[in-house]
């Protein structure tokens, strides 16, 4: 083989910055780790023993959200008729309530609230691949639609199916989910739905507190609740949780998620890729330069011959 | 009389009348969501409960709630079911420990005022299986939602800098 | 062919009478292009064509059955993951020429990377057309979402996309006779090789690796840690049996421009077999990773044999396997043994529908499995994908009629690099 030193050396070299460079580009284990978790941020609580299925929080999320205002009776928040049939959120509404009758909870009826949980990790911040989705220190997740391309990443990847999506407009749809009134927040205000609730079924305030909070009545005396706080562990902990009388399977809640934050999942993975633009390059250089001579050494002899 | 009376009554007494007006306007205020007073005793709790009260502390959305409290003491046997957590014989107003805060740290105990009515008219109505349980079954809708404190600034999905609509 | 059917006309048409029109005049080119394939491409593009500029003009929600349980469908399914997953013959024909040194494919090569090439482009079409907000499609490079797989995928295919323009660059030169620019595409030609090799691997994996993201949406027999290493061998095979069918047709269709070169149908049998035998060791290898994964996901108690053997989704998964990877891998032993290139073709299309099955059962069938409303695509996504393959048949035929693809020019022979 007719290789010098020096070339051998030069294409080592070579591969390995143009691999070095790809790599530099590549996605890292310590960006996914870029939100720490704000020990002082907010939450809400969600007690679906004190719900009694008015809708005023959906009426005031509509408000404060700007949302399409119901246009007849039937579309009305005081309508109560709809909680006959299960409904989930959409692009017009960032929160529903249900209703689950006695024959299905087993117990007593119940309603249940739901919305964006607002999780410590969210597995939308880590699908999003223009960083449209922020993990905010206050606890709200946002979302900005000035980074999105509409690949629906965020809606796959949500465990909860929360994010909703503007399907009907042609050129610039959004994605739309609740932002625990994130500009309220901010300014020292709480949401629309807490301030609202007749029932003060939820309370917005310090997610540490709000655990103390939960406990106290999971605690009390034939309190009667589940003992489980749903949004403490799940996903690696949610700022939106939720305590309940009745099992969380029976209202349809999304048990089945385990306690091991999303984007988690990913990271070994993406520790791979730096490896793989270093390493590679390397590799299928020595390659070619092993087997370039083939074809070239035949025509030597034939030349020769 | 003395030398110097005239010096030490005339405060005295302006002291008197300033605490006992004092009192009245307190008294009144506290008292402010029942119209008429107060405090039967025990035993004789049905003549001596108003007939109706006015609960209108919170006027945002929903107009004033004329509620029958006389036919309640009825439902309720006893004034303690619904005046919980209180000596008998004394009977206050919700209002009195429930402040119209609603609970934000785990130092709160109690439940604000709208849900201290809501949470104690609406659970009895919900076990007992009769009695209004719909917004508008107990006060009208007002046709504007009144403004609320902060000023109804609507919430925009936007990143913590930029603002977008 | 080209260039020698010029006759004695003026100057200032000739070249695009003989570039575009391949020498005919315009009545005789518009006549040529009546042909049965031709015929059914245009009753296609009649009616996809209007359907696609619905889908502009209306948006998501009037063309398709997308919904906010079901945000991904038979665009991306079909055109994006498919079409990426067999789009790979560019990739490993180059790498097996140019770094491993199988010299006796190099008439391969041409093909290979014009068949890639043209798959990564009309995947991204699909890609475009399934977007929100196709035009914003350059934000992820100024925001760099470096936490998602998906910033890893796009950030490839568009880097990969050049990579592969760049290899074909060379036959779109020497057809417009541009010298200078031939040889220097000779000198970084390596370096894209190398380049782009590490590109596929990457973003072939990542697209698996996006489902990680998905363990409670995505049916337990097919989420798996393993996703990114089984799309990746999957893509291999899938495109080596998409490389046996294109040359299988190309051979046919465009079997004039092979007299006189070294197309004899023997030679290319045995280069056929040649790659029936990478494709099977890449199944095989494929065999075992989904073997192997689904012994894990049973042991871990992700699923249980009741799934597999009782329900709807574990037939299903056997299907899959059984039809896609099993019955290839035999049909290529079979070939192989025999030397039978006509078992090798067949069994490349069933390994390419294998492919595609598994490619559906991971973002249609399997994600979602228990939202309470399902997904199907309406016939205006079916007809969108029909168009967008179309098109991209007809401009590889379009290409490989004019351009030096399956043959060489005599003024540029062949390089050794």
């Amino acid at each position: 083989m007719a290789v010098s030193r020096r070339e051998f050396l030069k294409l080592m070299a070579g591969a390995g910055a143009a691999g070095a460079a790809v790599a530099a580009g590549a996605p890292t284990r310590a960006e996914a780790h870029d939100f720490t978790g704000n020990p002082d941020r907010y939450g809400v609580l969600c007690d679906t023993s004190l719900c009694i299925g008015c809708r005023s929080c959906e009426g005031a999320c509509n408000v404060a959200n700007n949302l399409p205002k119901p246009v007849d009776k039937a579309q009305a928040f005081e309508n109560l008729k709809v909680l006959d049939t299960k409904r989930r959120m959409d692009h017009a509404h960032f929160t529903v309530v249900n209703k689950f009758a006695k024959a299905e909870t087993g117990r007593a009826e119940t309603f249940v609230k739901q919305q964006c949980m607002h999780c410590d990790e969210p597995a939308c911040f880590a699908a999003c691949l223009a960083k449209a989705f922020t993990k905010t220190p206050e606890g709200p997740v946002v979302y900005a639609s000035d980074h999105c391309i509409g690949c629906r990443y965020c809606m796959q990847a949500c465990p909860f199916y929360v994010p909703t999506y503007e399907y009907q407009d042609a050129f610039t749809p959004r994605v739309r989910k609740c932002t625990m009134c994130y500009d309220r927040v901010k300014a020292g205000g709480i949401p629309a739905c807490v301030e609202t609730c007749p029932q003060e079924a939820l309370i917005f305030g310090k997610r540490d507190d709000l655990l103390k909070i939960a406990r106290r009545r999971l605690d009390a005396e034939n309190s009667g609740y589940v003992d489980h706080i749903f949004g403490e562990k799940e996903v690696g902990g949610t700022c939106w949780m939720y305590i309940s009388k009745v099992p969380f399977d029976k209202l349809a809640f999304h048990t089945e998620v385990g306690i091991e934050a999303l984007p988690r999942l990913t990271y070994g993975y993406l520790a791979t890729i730096p490896v793989l633009h270093v390493g590679l390059p390397v590799l299928l250089a020595g390659f070619y330069v092993i087997t370039r001579g083939i074809g070239k050494a035949s025509k030597d002899e034939e030349a020769h011959k | 009389m003395r030398p110097g009376f005239r010096h030490t009554a005339a405060p005295v007494l302006f002291l008197l009348l300033f605490s006992l007006l004092t009192a009245a306007v307190v008294a009144y205020a506290e008292n402010k969501e029942v119209k008429k007073t107060p405090a039967p005793a025990a035993a004789a709790a049905n003549d001596m409960a108003p007939e109706t009260a006015t609960l209108d502390s919170l006027k945002k959305l929903y107009g004033p709630v004329e509620f029958t409290h006389k036919a309640h003491t009825g439902y309720a046997g006893d004034c303690a079911v619904c005046h919980h957590h209180s000596q008998p014989g004394e009977y206050f107003p919700c209002s009195q420990c429930h402040s119209g805060k609603p609970i934000k740290t785990a130092k709160d105990r109690l439940p604000g005022l709208k849900a201290a009515y809501h949470q104690q008219c609406m659970n009895c109505h919900k076990t007992s299986g009769s009695g209004p349980t719909g917004c508008t079954d107990c006060h009208e809708k007002l046709k504007q939602p009144a403004a609320d404190k902060k000023g109804a600034q609507p919430t925009t999905n936007a990143t913590p800098k930029k603002t977008e609509q | 062919m080209n260039g020698q059917a010029i006759t004695a006309v003026d100057e200032k048409t000739s070249w695009f009478r003989d570039k575009i029109l391949m020498g005919k005049t315009v009545g005789e080119y518009v006549r040529s292009l009546v042909t049965p394939f031709n015929v059914i491409a245009a009753m296609i593009l009649a009616v996809g064509l209007p359907v696609m500029a619905y889908r502009f003009w209306k948006g998501l929600g009037a063309s398709t059955h997308l919904s906010d349980i079901n945000p991904w469908g038979l665009w991306l399914g079909f055109d994006m993951f498919f079409g990426v997953a067999v789009a790979t013959g560019g990739f490993v024909m180059v790498v097996g020429v140019y770094l491993f040194g199988r010299k006796d494919y190099k008439p391969m090569v041409r093909p290979a990377i014009l068949t890639g090439f043209l798959g990564y482009f009309f995947a991204i079409m699909g890609l475009a057309i399934d977007l929100g907000r196709y035009w914003a499609l350059p934000l992820p490079f100024y925001y760099f979402g470096t936490a998602s797989v998906l910033f890893l995928v796009a950030e490839h295919l568009c880097l990969y996309l050049m990579i592969q323009f760049i290899e074909f660059l060379p036959a779109v030169v020497e057809w417009l006779n541009l010298k200078k620019i031939r040889a220097w595409l000779d000198k970084i030609h390596i370096g894209a090789v190398i380049l782009g090799s590490v590109l596929v691997m990457g973003h072939q994996s990542a697209l698996g690796a996006m489902f990680l993201l998905m363990p409670t949406r995505l049916h337990p027999l097919w989420y798996s840690t393993f996703i990114p290493y089984l799309f990746f061998v999957s893509c291999l095979y899938g495109g080596i049996a998409m490389l046996i069918i294109e040359s299988m047709i190309s051979h046919n269709v465009f079997g004039y421009q092979l007299k006189g070169q070294e197309h004899s149908e023997a030679h290319m049998n045995d280069l056929t077999i040649g790659l029936a035998k990478a494709a099977a060791f890449c199944l095989f290898a494929y065999f075992a990773l989904m073997t192997l994964s689904l012994a894990r996901g049973l042991a871990h108690g992700d699923f249980t044999m009741n799934t597999l053997m009782h329900t709807g989704y574990g037939w299903w998964k056997w299907f899959e396997i059984g039809f896609g990877v099993v019955l290839p891998m035999f049909l290529y032993a079979y070939a192989v043994r025999g030397n039978n290139a006509g078992l090798a073709r067949a069994g490349s299309i069933v390994a390419v529908l294998g492919v595609m099955i598994n490619r559906f059962n991971v973002v249609m069938v399997g994600l979602n499995w228990n939202a309470p409303v399902r997904y199907f695509p309406s016939w205006m996504e079916i007809m969108g994908s029909l168009t967008l393959a179309t098109i991209g048949v007809c401009v590889f035929k379009w290409i490989v009629n004019r351009m030096p693809v399956l043959y060489r020019l005599p003024d540029f022979p062949d390089v050794d690099h």
